[in-house]
């Protein structure tokens, strides 16, 4: 057997960007704001070769309901980033129902050609309470049910504008911040998208690849995590 | 036999047919001395052509590995132009005027418009975010100027955008030096004692070479190793190494694993010294009295001194200097087996391993089942001492490796031989050149970027 044939053990990170398109982004600015944001995110990562070698990067984004924007991608391969939309309302199930599929299904397919995975990184993003309460909680614990789902991701939770602190709370498994009062929504989530694009490139250039969770982008504050 | 002159008695004819007799045997044992000398002058001779016939062995299977590994780099430099050309072919040709998404979803229009930077067509639609072309794209275009003329082996499917990428290049550098010294690019020590060869080698890792965008300057090597002679009490011959490498997450890891490494060694080689009998039980003693002192001294470094970080010990968390450790010790000399007596032990994930008949098997530590997820979780020096020993033999035409995971991570995983593995795997197990070593130490593999160390013992 050729080296080419055989499994390199090449490691990969893999980080899943999951945004709310929910109608309520638009008027704040949170959908302009962030698709601003993807060229420098791809720009800083691709950049790297370090990074851009190690990191794979899909964006996923819900409302009504969840959808993949980009399935997870060397961004040194990307000719252009999709670009979000306004739609619907806020459902959180649907994404975390989407999330546990396609993390399944990812990390199949990275080791089957002789990756090694390490664990997956959700950055979610949202400016509002779910529409959906309480029954996301039940897509929640199954995505992040140790017990059961070996693939659980770790989760870093953004909220602006109408979030609940306590929610994003539950939804950060290492890390949730909930924008500060006064300032505007997209100035946050410009903040938090260069937060998290730093967050990639600490994770991705450490010696030993692990998630560095960020510190609370400007604009926003820490919240304590309430395991579910 | 001297006649006695002063004797009264006559001299009798029968002492001098005993010392013609004497003389004869003189001359036949002189004439056996030099058909022995020429004996041994021949097996001598005959010695050193089976010597040089096995090392003009050795060298032809080198040269065939290397003209192997030349073929396999020309067959895929040829494919990649041979992609390149007609990329370049398509590129040329009459294009639609459709821009590129990656998302498959039907409901997603394939257009980048990077004038409307919201992502939003006035219909309505979902649209494409326009990015800068891919660095990877531009960097093609400055292989021709790399500087090397020995090549490491491309482990990958496609070499590396380090490996195209000459390492004096000063616009997007890839290769810094470090701010504050002790950049340990090459670190290598090799040779025999008794009837033991080693090399150890550690390099810098890409991720330690990229320098930092504030600063222009780039990281330090945190791995090191160090290997000792030692002799036991009652004069058996061992070969002491200590390989550590430092955590990232830790500040002044590099200095921690330059001489954690070094006092280890050096300790376990002081105390064979008082030993007789050399194994994993007597010296485990030494070995948890070595790690339990540098703990407690650790933070006691005068910044002036050599090799120390710049800066005074009292402020700095003794964690921050937090490494992992690795021991080997070797018995230089093959029991009445004709095999090599070793002892290993970790603190922390850094392996051993053995490499028999191309088949590599993991000594030390034992392999974690982490799943299909990689866990970046390790015990580290100085948090952790404890250093369980084992017993293993290095048998002749074996060899045992010591690596940092930086390249332990690419020989074995859960017992399945990687790539690099299987590479090396008939490369190192007979001594080879040092150079060739520190070259195929330095593979091409993207992902591969932390630091590397290896140490290798082979047996005469």
């Amino acid at each position: 057997m050729s080296n080419v044939e055989m499994p390199t053990g090449e490691q990969i990170l893999p980080f899943y960007i999951v945004c709310d398109e929910s109608g309520s982004m638009e008027p704040i600015g949170g959908i302009a704001a962030i698709n601003q944001a993807l060229p420098d995110l791809h720009a800083e990562i691709a950049s790297n070769p370090l990074v851009a070698d190690k990191c794979r990067i899909g964006l996923i984004t819900f409302s009504d309901t969840a959808e993949e924007l980009m399935s997870l991608t060397k961004l040194s391969d990307v000719v252009a980033m999709p670009g979000m939309q306004a739609r619907g309302v806020t459902n959180y199930g649907s994404v975390f129902d989407l999330l546990k599929q396609v993390i399944v299904r990812d990390i199949a397919n990275l080791k089957s050609q002789g990756f090694e995975v390490f664990r997956p990184a959700v950055f979610f993003i949202t400016d509002g309470e779910p529409t959906d309460d309480p029954a996301w909680e039940n897509s929640y614990r199954s995505l992040m049910d140790k017990a059961t789902f070996r693939q659980y991701p770790n989760i870093i939770a953004f909220g602006v504008h109408g979030a609940n602190a306590s929610v994003i709370g539950k939804v950060g498994s290492v890390g949730a911040f909930i924008g500060d009062n006064g300032v505007a929504p997209a100035v946050a989530l410009s903040e938090i998208m260069r937060s998290l694009t730093d967050s990639i490139m600490n994770s991705s250039g450490s010696s030993t690849p692990t998630l560095v969770v960020p510190s609370a982008p400007t604009g926003t504050t820490a919240v304590t995590l309430e395991p579910m | 036999m001297g006649l006695n002159w002063g004797s009264k008695k006559k001299p009798e004819l029968y002492n001098f047919e005993q010392e013609e007799k004497n003389d004869e045997d003189r001359k036949s044992r002189e004439r056996l001395d030099r058909e022995e000398q020429k004996l041994d002058k021949k097996q001598k001779k005959i010695d050193e052509q089976i010597q040089q016939a096995e090392e003009a062995r050795s060298e032809q299977l080198a040269q065939r590995l290397e003209i192997e590994d030349q073929r396999r780099r020309f067959e895929e430099e040829e494919a990649r132009r041979k992609a390149k050309k007609e990329a370049d072919a398509a590129a040329n040709a009459p294009q639609p005027p459709a821009a590129v998404t990656l998302k498959p979803d039907t409901d997603i229009p394939d257009l980048a418009v990077s004038e409307q930077s919201e992502g939003k067509t006035q219909s309505g639609e979902r649209v494409s975010v326009a990015v800068p072309p891919s660095p990877d794209a531009l960097v093609k275009d400055s292989e021709s100027l790399t500087t090397e003329t020995v090549v490491a082996p491309i482990i990958g499917s496609t070499p590396s955008i380090f490996f195209r990428t000459p390492w004096s290049k000063t616009d997007r550098p890839l290769h810094g030096l470090s701010m504050n010294g002790y950049a340990g690019d090459v670190h290598c020590d090799a040779g025999t004692f008794g009837q033991i060869a080693s090399i150890g080698a550690t390099l810098r890792g890409q991720k330690h070479q990229v320098p930092e965008k504030v600063t222009g300057a780039a990281g330090q090597n945190e791995d090191w190793f160090a290997t000792f002679c030692a002799v036991s009490s009652n004069g058996a011959k061992y070969v002491v190494s200590a390989v550590c490498d430092g955590l990232s997450s830790a500040a002044y890891s590099w200095y921690g694993a330059r001489r954690t490494s070094t006092s280890l060694a050096r300790d376990v080689a002081d105390g064979i010294g008082t030993l007789s009998e050399v194994n994993s039980v007597s010296l485990q003693a030494i070995v948890d009295r070595s790690l339990t002192q540098q703990a407690e001294t650790l933070l006691t470094w005068n910044p002036s001194e050599y090799g120390a970080p710049q800066v005074d010990p009292s402020e700095v968390d003794p964690n921050a200097l937090g490494c992992t450790v690795t021991l080997t010790v070797v018995s230089a000399e093959p029991d009445s087996n004709g095999v090599h007596r070793i002892v290993a032990g970790n603190v922390g994930d850094s392996p051993v391993f053995n490499l028999s008949g191309g088949v590599w098997r993991k000594v030390s530590p034992p392999d974690v089942d982490t799943g299909d997820i990689l866990d970046t979780k390790t015990h580290a020096f100085p948090r952790h001492t404890e250093c369980a020993l084992v017993d293993d033999v290095l048998k002749p035409g074996e060899c045992i490796l010591m690596t940092s995971d930086g390249v332990g991570n690419f020989i074995l995983r859960n017992g399945m031989t990687l790539a690099l593995g299987n590479y090396l795997s008939t490369r190192w197990n007979n001594p080879i050149g040092i150079l060739s070593f520190l070259n195929q130490l330095n593979f091409d593999l993207p992902t591969a970027d932390d630091d590397r160390t290896a140490v290798a013992f082979w047996p005469s």
